[in-house]
């Protein structure tokens, strides 16, 4: 959407639709006064947008590194660094960056051929895989890929490669031959890391967010099993209770075979009431392993969760994950907490065996982590991705907020050096706010960071939360994201905090982490770096700005102003009233659009802007509306949310079209 | 060097069943530079008596910094000698003042003072009308200390602010509650009476008084535990003794995760007092006197000070040190009552599978009163386990889980208080505290009917 937005074609229509907003506004504005139960607030928006973000703009180039793989001889580190495309590489033995190759935008994986002569790496804002020679360094081609692609992985024999599209929810099945994409495969949602099993007939993708279902539901994430002798789904494993499952690893088959990820179990449907023993939130790793009795090996998957979480402590945002190479160590950085947790996998098969008949109990137990976790290791800052070298001596830890690399020594399991990869040193006033997103030490026993409920740089999670209320059990509302939300102020679905610093300051320091929280000056900078959060590249937007036919008269739907009879439509109910292109298609205020229900104190909610609308499902203020056509044909019976009810399918089809160029 | 004074640097790998040193002597430890240290020494110590602890009373000494391997230049000096006995010293964040139990006068009641960290300009903190004792600093110049009751215990536990006004009470039931320590995550680790009314147990709280809960559900209902401190790393260290009265017990900790309090060194006896140094090195005080305790080295012990004037104890390094977190209340102190809310009354590790049998069909909320207890009120709970009630704040209360034919399926055994406008979750009734609640909503905050109104008539409930 950025890059769209500096299009000179994208700037005209822009412009077609704020005039259009502005004729809108001048004649609904005394009816929207009417019903609106907060008076719009711009003046505080200055103090967080405008100015503010201009001198953010001004930043230094870090480095981010998020994803790590190394050459089989383990003499060369290749270092994926997400802030500054590019792919360094480290030679191991000097401990410094020999070599900067530059790849597409905002890189975020990588994969190395079977044969150590080939790297790929993921742009994720390029939806591109820059392909790379591993002995020149030169880069060969540029794949094209699905929308958002994270993580990736070739097949046994290096002809396939396996591309996780977070956005577009699938799987890019890339022949590597002829570099084209041979067919997508359908994944869970928000696909992100992927991994190819040990025996090389299967290849794992881990989803970020849990399916889509109802709100009052406890979310269900999927490990999406792909059979690669096929190149199709053979399984869809569902996890339980979890969001957020990042890298994968599998122990040799000597270990148990288990394949094990990182995850987070949300407490979203409990009232906020007690923080500790696990009242939000805990962290874990989900531990996987095909059933024996699998006659297909491909349909029956046995799922234990383990938390690796103190009984009052907390290790949050598990991220990366890797086992030593005779499966006697699994490292999992907690990327909220600082440390890498060093667990014995003798002892995690010890418990999985004494706790087999107790496998649901087991997921919500506070005292794992006290049997099998060996230690805990301190980090750099905001540690993602982990691997161990091939002889078992070294693992390597990529810390993002720092942009080092700290080695650690495997026999004694201990921190031995950091690699600075050189990126700035100073910090922007960004980067200070991006530190503090993802730490999670400013929250009561350490229980989570900003980044724990807004994954990915500011995604939402996709739950519907039992926030504070002063009736517990009602308000129960959706998380919404923070992609582009300069500018929409009021924040909140009763549109009480007029900006983000109140959202963000004492309000969170109280209801949420339960501590001291973020002092003003952090509070400043949290929100200059939340400000600056924004959709990448939108791949339903073609690159000159020019509308399909479909989106132009979904387009047209959206700003018109008679119904399907000629009619007049009455100001409030059409589209663009309250999703005013002036404002980031909102109307910054909070409007009665029917949806309430009786778990629900009030009425009226705070419109969201519709600025990568198409990437955030669930939809409306308790996420009932799992796909943009449920808020027209299933929450909007007496057309209080727009006159919809007039609207044929293809009409309804054409509006999600052109919402999605939003 | 130490004129009149003999060095000795005796070193032990476990607790030294003697010291050859009868003169007074400050030592160092020749691995590790401390900063200066205060501690209380008299000459008798009564074990297990707050309020008649140093009968002939007691003084805060400070030592000069020690230096690595050399032994201090200057014995230490009496901080208080305008005191009759002091005791419980707190070293401030910055350094820079001492917060401590004093009494003026051998007929004086103990009251908080808090005085310069070089010594003198001694202020008073409390004005209670019994004995004050164990004060700690909170955040936001605030302290809280322990207000002593009957037999010689600490009674209640009150906040005020560190110039002593708008001092209030925190604690509301018959625990005999005595402040530990701030924790560094902004909660109070205080001590009170165990489950069952035998020995003492420690116990988090949020300063606001909110979040009363046992610390760990471990064995030792019979226990004292006492003198609790927090490592740099979480780990939770204390005193622990057979009796009341004994003079000295087994050190114990809490390593971080740990389920269970377990013995720092076997079964050596002896322990009064245990800190953290600003290095990790714990000074412990046993057997009288002050040793240095490495614990990179097994525990090993290093003498560091024994007088021949009586016993030692309470050391505390006079230096900065990281404050402890803020705790933002969110209480309305307004309002008059709470709310209970239960996930699953079933869950309790009082039984051997976790869930109670049989069908839980209300929950009984009983207030302590002068003659005992009366009932407040009775709540259903839900088919999932969950009940949800308002209940008056401020009172001592406990809850009993009624069956479908009027027995009590399971009672409470201690007392506990939500605080005005406090949302009280329980993931369970005494459930284990390993286990996190499951995600979903209980079916009590489903319906429109609750929160149960179990107030009663409240007012009438004496305070404890």
């Amino acid at each position: 959407m950025m890059g769209r937005r500096g299009s000179p074609v994208a700037q005209m229509k822009r412009w077609e639709e704020a005039a259009i907003g502005i004729a809108a506004i001048a004649m609904i504005l005394a009816s929207l006064l009417m019903v609106a139960t907060k008076p719009v607030r711009v003046s505080a928006a200055g103090r967080g947008m405008g100015a503010t973000v201009e001198r953010l703009e001004g930043r230094a180039w870090y480095l981010s590194p998020v994803a790590l793989q190394i050459s089989h001889d383990g003499l060369w580190l290749y270092v994926v660094c997400e802030d500054s495309d590019v792919m360094l590489v480290v030679d191991t033995r000097a401990g410094r960056v020999v070599r900067s190759v530059e790849v597409g935008k905002r890189p975020k994986g990588i994969a190395i051929s079977p044969d150590g002569k080939t790297l790929y790496v993921s742009d994720e804002a390029s939806n591109a895989v820059t392909e790379i020679d591993a002995q020149s360094f030169a880069v060969r081609r540029t794949l094209a890929a699905g929308w958002g692609p994270v993580g990736l992985t070739t097949d046994r024999a290096g002809e396939v490669l396996y591309v996780a599209n977070t956005l577009g929810n699938d799987v890019s099945v890339i022949d590597l031959r002829t570099g084209m994409e041979r067919k997508r495969l359908e994944a869970g949602h928000y696909p992100e890391y992927v991994a190819l099993s040990r025996d090389g007939s299967r290849v794992y993708v881990a989803n970020l967010l849990a399916r889509l279902a109802a709100p009052d539901q406890p979310p269900v994430s999927e490990l999406t099993v792909i059979d690669c002798a096929k190149q199709v789904v053979a399984a869809r494993v569902d996890v339980q209770g979890v969001i957020q499952m990042r890298h994968i690893a599998e122990l040799p088959a000597s270990a148990g075979g288990y394949v094990l990820v990182p995850f987070m179990r949300p407490k979203n449907l409990n009232p906020l009431v007690q923080i500790p023993q696990g009242g939000y939130l805990t962290h874990g790793v989900a531990v996987i392993r095909p059933a024996r009795e699998s006659a297909d090996g491909a349909g029956s998957y046995r799922v234990s969760e383990v938390l690796l979480d103190n009984i009052d402590h907390y290790y949050a945002d598990g991220f990366g994950v890797a086992a030593t190479v005779e499966g006697r160590w699994a490292l999992v950085t907690a990327s909220g907490a600082d440390v890498v947790s060093v667990v014995d996998a003798v002892k995690l098969r010890g418990l999985l065996v004494r706790s087999a008949a107790r496998r649901m109990e087991l997921a919500n137990r506070l005292d794992s982590a006290n049997a099998i976790v060996e230690g805990r290791v301190a980090t750099g800052r905001n540690p993602t991705d982990v691997i161990a070298s091939a002889d078992g001596r070294f693992a390597y830890i990529a810390n993002r907020m720092d942009d080092t690399i700290s080695v650690m020594d495997m026999t004694r399991r201990q921190m031995v050096s950091t690699i600075d990869l050189g990126g700035p040193k100073e910090l922007t006033r960004r980067r200070r706010g991006e530190r503090l997103f993802y730490n999670a030490s400013y929250c009561y026993q350490g229980q989570m960071a900003c980044a724990t409920c807004h994954p990915h740089e500011g995604l939402s999670d996709g739950l519907a939360w039992s926030l504070e209320t002063p009736q517990l059990g009602r308000d129960v509302v959706e998380n919404r994201t923070l992609y582009s939300i300069a500018g929409t102020e009021p924040f909140k679905w009763n549109g009480k905090n007029p900006d983000l610093e109140t959202q963000d300051g004492p309000r969170t320091a109280m209801y949420i982490f339960r501590s001291q929280g973020f002092n003003s000056s952090e509070v400043e900078d949290l929100v200059g770096y939340i400000f600056s959060l924004h959709l990448g590249q939108n791949p339903h937007v073609a690159a000159d700005g020019t509308l399909t036919e479909a989106q132009a008269r979904g387009r047209a739907v959206f700003f018109r102003d008679k119904s399907s009879s000629g009619a007049v439509i009455p100001p409030m109910q059409r589209c663009y009233t309250c999703h005013s292109p002036l404002t980031h298609f909102t109307s910054r205020v909070q409007v009665n659009v029917g949806t309430a229900t009786k778990y629900d104190t009030i009425s009226a909610f705070d419109v969201p802007q519709l600025e990568g609308v198409v990437m955030k499902p669930p939809y409306l203020h308790n996420g009932e509306a799992l796909e943009l056509e449920d808020i027209w044909t299933l929450f909007n019976p007496e057309d209080k949310h727009g006159l919809t009810s007039d609207m044929n399918k293809a009409q309804l089809n054409d509006l999600i079209e052109y919402l999605k160029t939003l | 060097m130490l004129t009149g004074l003999a060095l000795a640097l005796s070193t032990v790998s476990k607790p030294a069943g003697a010291v050859q040193d009868s003169s007074t002597s400050v030592m160092v430890s020749p691995n590790h530079a401390h900063g200066a240290i205060a501690f209380v020494r008299a000459s008798v110590v009564v074990a297990g008596d707050v309020v008649g602890r140093y009968p002939q009373g007691s003084q805060l000494m400070r030592s000069a910094a020690w230096i690595a391997g050399v032994a201090a230049a200057e014995p230490p000096v009496v901080m208080t000698p305008e005191f009759f006995a002091v005791a419980d010293p707190q070293v401030s964040f910055d350094g820079t003042r001492v917060l401590f139990s004093g009494r003026k006068q051998r007929d004086s009641t103990w009251q908080i003072w808090e005085m310069s960290a070089e010594g003198g300009d001694a202020r008073q903190v409390t004005h209670c009308s019994g004995d004050c004792v164990r004060a700690v600093y909170l955040p936001g110049d605030a302290i809280a200390y322990s207000l002593a009751g009957a037999a010689g215990r600490a009674g209640e536990i009150y906040v005020s602010a560190r110039s002593g006004v708008e001092a209030h009470a925190i604690t509301f039931g018959p625990g005999e509650y005595e402040v530990e320590t701030a924790l560094r995550s902004g909660r109070l680790l205080v001590s009170a009476t165990g489950v069952g009314g035998q020995g003492r147990a420690l116990y988090v709280m949020d300063p606001d008084g909110s979040g009363l809960a046992l610390l760990r559900q471990d064995d030792g209902a019979r226990a004292i535990r006492g003198g609790a401190t927090e490592l740099a790393d979480g780990t939770i260290v204390f005193v622990q003794r057979a009796m009341a009265r004994a003079a000295g017990g087994v050190l114990e900790w809490i390593r971080p995760g740990a389920l269970h309090a377990v013995a720092m060194h076997g079964a050596e006896l002896g322990y009064a007092s245990v800190t953290e140094m600003g290095d990790g090195t714990l000074v412990v005080s046993r057997g009288g006197a002050l040793y240095s305790m490495d614990l990179l080295r097994g525990g090993r012990e290093t003498l560091v000070y024994r007088s021949a004037q009586g016993v030692s104890a309470q050391a505390v390094e006079i230096a900065a040190h990281a404050p402890v977190q803020a705790y933002r209340s969110i209480l309305h102190p307004e309002r008059t009552t709470g709310r209970l809310l239960c996930l699953d009354a079933y869950s309790s590790e009082d039984v051997a599978s976790g869930r109670l049998a049989g069908r839980v069909a209300r929950v009984r909320v009983l207030a302590k009163d002068r003659g005992g207890e009366r009932v407040l009120g009775e709540a259903p709970v839900e088919a999932d386990g969950s009940f949800y009630a308002t209940v008056p704040a401020d009172v001592a209360i406990r809850v009993e889980l009624v069956g479908t034919k009027g027995a009590v399926v399971k009672a409470q055994r201690s007392w506990m208080w939500v605080r005005g406008g406090e949302d009280r979750g329980c993931p369970g009734c005494h459930e284990s505290q390993v286990l996190a609640p499951e995600n979903r909503s209980p079916m009590a905050l489903q319906r429109f009917d609750t929160p149960s109104d179990l107030v009663g008539d409240a007012k009438k409930a004496v305070r404890p």
